[in-house]
């Protein structure tokens, strides 16, 4: 019996030597991996398509900065143009006002825009 | 890597369309390769093999020649490939440590029973203990003996593309492989003791 269990004990050691042994000489044997074909054209797809994108990077960075430059620009002129909008108002309004004067009251200035009379004097 | 490195080098600074690909088809399966024996999956490696090649067409400009080309590749493609292993790794940290013993116990590591079956499936088998056990080192004996194995760089050339003295790879590829020794043992041991486990 103890000499059945030896002889397993030893069959058990050689069998891990052997599969050690073989496992580390596939060390020296490992294989060697190679691309899939059309590696280049994949790889310039790639690099073609990376090109646009950066292209297209750069034009949003222009559009940026022209914003960017832009904005101050287009609120002065849309405050010039309230300004602008605001004043003809407040003519047109004046003259409303005038108008209402002249009708309700008679109040009015004279035809004629001379005040003075120069000539008299 | 066989081709005229500092003609090519002239040649790619100066834009010349047809030396990248020269350079790409001199070295595709040594980028590949190196890829590959971290990554250990080939759509990947192809990835990376890709962004390796784009890298060096991007900076080749700065390429002063100090070292050469192919160390400069090798270099690249270790980097980009242990930082894929990274980042494969953090998006796995939600397994817990447990999870991954088990699987490996489950997944990884062939039982004894099929080993014996058919001699390929044997000499598969062992392959992927090794590649298992060679995974499961230290970072920079990873490297080496990838390096000096799959690739089949020298000692030499393995220094200059980690940046370390030649002394210092002889010595990590020494302690590499008394590592994987006591490793493989310890994995068929364990084989042994408990076929069913595995």
């Amino acid at each position: 019996m103890q000499k059945q269990e030896k002889a397993m004990r030893k069959t058990a050691k050689n069998k891990i030597d052997n599969d050690v042994l073989k496992t580390l000489d596939l060390l020296e044997d490992l294989t060697q991996e190679k691309v899939r074909h059309g590696f280049y054209q994949r790889l310039n797809y790639q690099i073609e398509h990376l090109e646009e994108e950066q292209e297209i990077a750069k034009v949003s960075v222009f559009t940026r900065v022209i914003r960017l430059a832009a904005t101050p620009a287009l609120a002065a002129a849309c405050i010039a143009l309230g300004i602008f909008i605001g004043l003809g108002t407040a003519d047109i309004k004046t003259d409303d006002y005038v108008d209402t004067l002249v009708k309700t009251y008679g109040i009015g200035l004279p035809e004629t825009p001379q005040l003075f009379n120069t000539e008299s004097q | 890597m066989s081709f005229d490195e500092p003609k090519i080098i002239k040649q790619l600074q100066s834009g010349d369309k047809r030396a990248f690909r020269e350079l790409v088809e001199a070295t595709q399966d040594h980028v590949y390769n190196t890829c590959f024996s971290f990554v250990k999956n080939k759509e990947d490696a192809e990835d990376i093999a890709q962004q390796v090649f784009i890298e060096v067409l991007r900076n080749v400009h700065k390429f002063r020649g100090d070292a050469k080309l192919s160390t400069w590749m090798y270099r690249i493609a270790v980097n980009r490939s242990l930082n894929h292993l990274k980042s494969v790794k953090r998006h796995h940290k939600v397994q817990s440590l447990d999870e991954m013993v088990e699987n490996k116990r489950m997944k990884d590591i062939p039982s004894t029973e099929d080993n014996l079956q058919d001699p390929e499936d044997e000499h598969t088998q062992r392959l992927e203990v090794l590649q298992k056990t060679i995974e499961s080192l230290p970072e920079n004996q990873k490297i080496a003996i990838t390096l000096n194995n799959f690739e089949n760089l020298s000692y030499q050339e393995v220094a200059d593309v980690i940046g370390i003295s030649l002394s210092a790879v002889t010595a990590l590829i020494n302690r590499a492989k008394v590592n994987l020794r006591k490793k493989i043992i310890e994995h068929y041991k364990k084989i042994e003791k408990d076929p069913q486990g595995f």
